[in-house]
């Protein structure tokens, strides 16, 4: 059961739990079915979470943003309840729970149901060629569940959707607990309501609601929770996100966003038992003072600073302050605009500093404005915010006599969910101080005081000792400490029961926190550029052609666009024209180089077929027209010249074949003379990282196409091309593929256009397909498995004083539909290293070799994969797109002062997730991550334990993101427990054999637990983030009890004590 | 924010000093609706259902500690009542543990000021972990809003309804009185579901094949073959 981190949930199974998803969220989903049809479009059922969800707010086919309110293909069902006596037809189009559309145009005999209380998508998608993968992928953006509102006398106001913390809280509460079995938005009856302190819930929603500057919330929460979630951790998680905590009394569930708050009670000596005061640092060391935060950007990355916004005819221009990264196509997002203009289209016009998008809108005259630019793709981006307690982490750092002080780092990962990074760094630090008070030099942190207080206290003021509650802040008064003086939070309040104590009267144990201010921060951060870069391998846009509506030739502008010269337009023949719908030219032709038309322009233009143009079919026409008493020579005179530039094709590598099918004729308007020649020329122009390009040329066959075209008969150009070598050192971004249309003469007289007409070529385009290493001649659209590994064992290294050598032994799985195996078996000696030197490898599975390699960039010796130190430029390459990183940190490896040495790094450990429960002597029933050195577990009874407790000897958090759950049987009662591990978790079943959760436990083998034993009935593989538990226990037996329900389930500890 | 006392009630707690020796009001209600009253001070106190007067019985040995704070741990209170009453074959509270379940019962705990007849102190929760001897029971009492025991997304995808039989979200009015989970509409005879919009399996099989799924399958062999798969739990070898 793990907090809301997962980004995308990907599967096609039964058996997994629908997700619950709140405020915004990407997810693939759970494919339901699939229904392949004789076209080979392919219908699809995705299931994405409970309903009911508020909407779509983008979704993918093929990596290709598709229209989501195109019926044709996509359907949206938010997972209302299906409508009881309606009955079964297949009639929706989506936006209700009755039968969907689709099922008509799949087998009568498949179940036709409703999906009742289902969130889901019912899409068609076509065969696409130009698709990065043969593979169908999908993707969505959505809202999620609409939650209930309350006003704080508990009348509900509206069900809705609300990022709101305090209303996803309550709907969580109710959802699980107090009405679990309701229609999706009943209204709570009397009784329930009177469960809830509506007063508190408003409140502290409206606390969250409050503008902070810059138009952002205090605190909006977005989470998704994928699989089973207690909601203990969903609560714990929302509770994070909104600086908020529960408290429950007088049969009410409380709501309270934690914040500045005054004194309401002041404990002064008389209040106090005697010798009770007691304050504390002793839970100080092992406090955590580096906070992870892990989360998934709901704003684009931010590529690029806006500075200026134009807007005319429902056109707006975005000008940059730099370069940006945006081609056209791209589906480019402004966010944060000062003036609110935020906007999002496909890109239809680019240059070195602006783009264009379609947008309605009034028109607005350039203006200067404030912000970002970035991509609808990148949104839901994983990313981590570091946040260091640099006091604490000297505080509890190395220390030897005239040895300087170290800092030690305590990690944990705080889950943040789907949010922003401004709003992530205002709740770490409220973590950050609340735990740990200021982070200043010399550091002193604040303390716990744990005292008993005569439960009927009233202080000076009135107020009365039982009437705080958890929460509440109250002042130690000098004369119970002089030193403690302050004001305290309760964190604790036990009333002690009559007969318990020594004295007389009723008793309440506090344990009070110092308050800390700063904890409360609302200064809202700016929003980090993380650089101008294009994603591979991202969802690519289709639909464009070329680039913008005749934006004019050699310094192409804005307002020349809206206000076209009429002199240098001309319409088309079927009286169409500025109707583009698959993009036009980049560029005019250069009238300037044709014969006796000095200082005339050409107009151009593609008209599309509208209505088609998602694969580019339908015809479009590319006008080249001859101003009146125009002459093109005879033979040998070059006429008017038209480029049309293709979508930019992305991640191209030496090496790589590309084809293309370019359907197409030419026409013209009846003035031209028969066997007028058109000439039609397709090239590639390469661009490299460097900004630098390479236009293939004559002289290889490969890379120039020319048709000579002299028929009016449609016909197909089949082009393949294979990527040549960028040029030592560099290396390829992307292809641009242009057409190259010229109007020559080959006949033995001059064209001559008329005085008051206008000749007119018309080349026709009917389609363009892209294809990217496959043979457009069949139709085989293959795709080799990618290589995600299931499984490492890890590196070993033997070393010299100079040198090191890695070794690795990989066993993984491919994603095809055989899940065959690789193994990658191979070491690497590393030359010319220093004595006595510790060195950071950063290992990955390269997809284009089909090997281990290493970071390279940085590095030291032959080949320079040792580095001195970190540096997350290192982590970025050993991670980036076809990197699949070997390891969670860098690899320390080490050489010798003299002679040899060796050691061991990689593969996961064998640890429990932090959440697993395990009974402590004196604390009960607590997650692992509470362990602390010196508590006593509950284990099996031996001659080491007799009690049945053992002694815990360590206890360490790490980050984790690959896990195995495995679920024990309870015999005819189903599941038993279950319990996340990590791959190379140990077991040790009833026979003494030893067993790991990731390779050789299996389904047959025993495993003892706290009243019997029980068998493994799963045992699957998960990939996300979170924290997992290195446990070592005292005794030789090395076991202990745990279990996600209780624990229960007996399994082994990390490292076997010898002791 | 504290709590709202009864209006005058902390001016009384300053003149009297302090609170005097609690009466503890023990209300339980049991899952198939009888509820019992204890105390441990015999006498007429209000009850919590509608504060009408009800005789409390004098089975209270200790109510607390009461422990609650802020995180997420859940907040627990213990209880102990007498098991002596009754007569040496049947004692009063064994023979209705007997009779009715006490597991997961509704339990009110309050602190009452039998001075000022003032509610100080409550606390709900629900009973769990009975255990006792032939003198005393104790009972874990943890919050209501136990959130250790609810589970969110936990409806799991199926080929068949996950819905219980005739609750809301079924909305099945049929006559009969099992229902087989199953969406087979067309099959004669059948008496399958019945409220056919609300069912929430998903019968059409999916593609498992397309993504990654690693479980592994039951082996075969060990001790006397056969197929080992999974079986009752007994008394595990520790030794």
């Amino acid at each position: 059961m793990a907090p809301s981190s997962s980004l995308i949930q990907g599967s096609a199974t039964l058996g997994i739990s629908k997700p619950l998803a709140y405020g915004y969220f990407r997810a693939v989903g759970n494919l339901l079915f699939q229904h392949e049809l004789t076209d080979k479009s392919i219908i699809a059922f995705v299931g994405i979470a409970e309903g009911e969800l508020d909407g779509v707010e983008r979704f993918w086919i093929r990596r290709n943003l598709i229209d989501t309110a195109d019926t044709s293909i996509f359907h949206f069902h938010a997972g209302t309840e299906g409508d009881l006596g309606h009955g079964l037809a297949v009639e929706s189009n989506g936006g209700d729970q009755h039968v969907d559309n689709l099922f008509s145009q799949i087998p009568a005999n498949a179940y036709r149901i409703t999906y009742s209380g289902l969130g889901y998508v019912a899409f068609k998608a076509k065969p696409d060629a130009k698709a990065p993968s043969a593979e169908l992928d999908w993707m969505g953006d959505y809202r999620g569940v609409k939650v209930r509102i309350f006003d704080a006398a508990g009348t509900q106001t509206s069900y809705a959707f609300s990022t709101n913390p305090a209303w996803i809280i309550l709907d969580c509460i109710i959802r699980a607990a107090l009405k679990k079995e309701a229609l999706k938005g009943a209204a709570l009856t009397a009784a329930e309501k009177a469960r809830i302190d509506f007063a508190s819930f408003k409140a502290a929603a409206d606390y969250f609601d409050v503008d902070i500057g810059g138009g952002k919330k205090r605190a909006e929460a977005s989470v998704y929770f994928t699989e089973k979630t207690t909601l203990a951790v969903a609560l714990d998680q929302l509770k994070l996100i909104s600086r908020s905590y529960i408290v429950e009394y007088d049969g009410q569930v409380h709501l309270f966003a934690d914040q500045v708050k005054a004194s309401t009670f002041t404990i002064d000596r008389n209040m106090v038992v005697a010798g009770s005061f007691e304050p504390s640092k002793k839970a100080l060391r092992q406090a955590a003072n580096r906070f992870v935060g892990q989360y998934n950007d709901l704003n684009p990355l931010k590529n690029v600073d806006i500075t200026t916004f134009e807007r005319y005819s429902n056109v707006a221009k975005y000008t940059f302050s730099g370069t940006h990264p945006y081609l056209v196509g791209d589906n480019f997002v402004a966010f944060n605009m000062s003036n609110g203009a935020n906007g999002a289209g496909k890109v239809k016009k680019q240059s070195t500093n602006y783009v264009m998008i379609d947008q309605t809108g009034a028109d607005v005259a350039s203006v200067a404005v404030t912000g970002s630019g970035g991509t609808a793709e990148s949104r839901f981006t994983p990313r981590t915010k570091i946040l260091d307690h640099e006091g604490h982490q000297q505080a509890i750092g190395q220390r030897g006599t005239g040895v300087s002080s170290t800092f030690k780092q305590n990690v944990i990962e705080l889950p943040f969910g789907n949010n922003t990074a401004e709003r992530v760094e205002r709740m770490m630090k409220y973590v950050k101080f609340r735990t740990l008070g200021d982070d200043t030099i010399p550091y002193v942190a604040p303390w716990d005081i744990k005292l008993r207080c005569w439960y009927g206290s009233v202080d000076g003021a009135g107020n009365v000792l039982l009437a705080q509650v958890p929460g509440d802040v109250v002042t130690i008064d000098a004369s119970v400490s002089e030193e403690h003086a302050g004001t305290y939070e309760i964190f604790e309040a036990t009333t002690i029961p009559t007969g318990d104590n020594d004295d007389q009267g009723q008793v309440v144990e506090l344990v009070l926190k110092q308050t800390i201010a700063a904890a409360f921060s609302d200064v809202a951060d700016t929003e980090v550029t993380l650089g101008a870069v294009r994603p591979g391998n991202g969802p690519y846009s289709i639909g464009t052609i070329a680039d913008g509506e005749n934006w004019g030739s050699a310094s192409p502008g804005f307002a020349q666009n809206l206000t076209p010269n009429p002199g240098f337009e001309y319409p088309a023949p079927d009286g169409s024209k500025w109707d583009v719908a698959l993009g036009v030219f980049s560029s005019n032709n250069e009238p300037d180089a044709f014969p006796g038309n000095a200082g005339k322009k050409w107009t151009c233009k593609v008209l599309a077929n509208a209505g088609d143009n998602t694969r580019y079919s339908g015809s479009s026409h590319l006008y080249i027209s001859l101003p009146p008493e125009t002459t093109i020579p005879a033979i040998g005179g070059g006429g008017p010249e038209c480029d049309v530039y293709l979508e930019p094709i992305r991640n191209v590598k030496q090496g790589q074949r590309m084809f293309y099918r370019i359907k197409l004729n030419t026409q013209s308007n009846g003035s031209a003379t028969a066997g007028t020649v058109r000439n039609i020329i397709i090239y590639h122009r390469l661009w490299r990282t460097d900004g630098t390009f390479f236009d293939a040329t004559a002289g290889d066959p490969n890379n120039l196409t020319t048709n000579w075209i002299s028929t009016l008969a449609w016909r197909n150009l089949d082009l393949a091309y294979t990527v040549p070598d960028p040029g030592a050192g560099k290396s390829w971004d992307y292809i641009q593929p242009i057409i190259v249309a010229v109007v020559t003469n080959s006949t033995g007289a001059p064209i001559v256009s008329s005085a008051a007409g206008v000749l007119i070529f018309d080349l026709r385009i009917d389609s363009i397909e892209q294809y990217r290493g496959v043979d457009p001649t069949t139709n085989e659209l293959s795709k080799s498995g990618s290589v995600p590994p299931s499984f490492f064992n890890g590196f070993t290294y033997t070393s010299t004083t100079t040198s090191i050598t890695p070794a690795w032994n990989i066993t993984g799985y491919r994603t095809d539909a055989a899940l065959t195996q690789f193994t990658a078996n191979s070491s690497q000696l590393v030359s010319g290293l220093s004595a006595s030197t510790s060195y950071n490898f950063y290992f990955f599975f390269d997809e284009n070799l089909a090997g281990v390699s290493a970071v390279a960039t940085g590095g030291t010796g032959s080949p320079s994969w040792a580095h001195v130190g970190t540096n997350r430029t290192w982590t970025a390459e050993q991670t980036r797109q076809d990197h699949i990183p070997l390891s969670l940190n860098p690899l320390a490896m080490a050489t010798t002062s003299s002679g040899s040495g060796g050691g061991s790094g990689g593969g996961d450990g064998g640890c429990l997730r932090e959440d697993v429960f395990v009974e402590e002597r004196t604390r009960g029933k607590i997650q692992c991550r509470d362990l602390r050195v010196g508590d006593w577990i509950k284990c099996g009874v031996s001659d080491e334990t007799p009690d049945g407790w053992v002694q815990v000897l360590r206890a360490e958090i790490l980050p984790h993101s690959f896990w195995v759950h495995v679920e024990f049987t309870d015999g005819e009662n189903g599941v038993l427990d279950w319990v996340p591990t990590t791959c190379g978790h140990p077991w040790t079943t009833t026979s003494g054999d030893r067993k790991t959760s990731g390779e050789t436990l299996s389904l047959g083998d025993e495993i003892a637990t706290a009243t019997g034993i029980t068998y493994p009935v799963s045992i699957r593989a998960e990939r996300y983030r979170a924290n997992k538990v290195s446990i070592t226990v005292a005794s030789r037996a090395h076991t202990f009890f745990c279990g996600m329900n209780r624990p229960q389930i007996e399994t082994h500890n990390f490292q076997p004590n010898t002791n | 924010m504290p709590r709202t006392l009864t209006a005058g009630y902390s001016t009384s707690l300053a003149r009297q000093g302090g609170l005097p020796a609690p009466v503890w009001l023990v209300d339980i209600t049991t899952s198939d609706g009888s509820t019992y009253y204890f105390t441990d001070v015999a006498g007429t106190y209000p009850r919590v259902s509608d504060s009408a007067n009800q005789v409390y019985e004098e089975w209270v040995k200790s109510a607390g500690p009461i422990r609650r704070s802020r995180d997420s741990r859940t907040d627990v209170g213990d209880l102990v009542l007498q098991n002596l009453s009754g007569n040496s074959i049947e004692r009063d509270l064994a023979q209705r543990m007997k009779n009715h379940e006490f597991e997961g019962a509704l339990c009110v705990i309050r602190n009452y000021d039998p001075l000022q007849r003032v509610v100080v102190d409550r606390f709900d929760g629900y009973i769990t972990e009975p255990d006792g001897n032939e003198e005393e029971f104790r009972y874990r009492v943890p919050q209501l809003l136990d959130a250790q025991q609810y589970d969110l997304a936990d409806d799991p995808y199926s080929e068949t309804c996950t819905l219980r039989f005739k609750s809301d979200r079924c909305a099945s009015v049929g006559v009969n009185v099992i229902c087989t989970k199953r969406f087979i509409p067309t099959a004669p005879g059948a008496t399958d579901c019945t409220a056919v919009e609300h069912f929430n399996g998903s019968p059409n099989p999916a593609p498992n094949n397309l993504y990654q799924i690693i479980t592994q399958t039951p082996q075969r062999g060990g001790n006397g073959g056969g197929n080992r798969g999974p079986r009752d739990p007994r008394r595990p070898n520790v030794n």
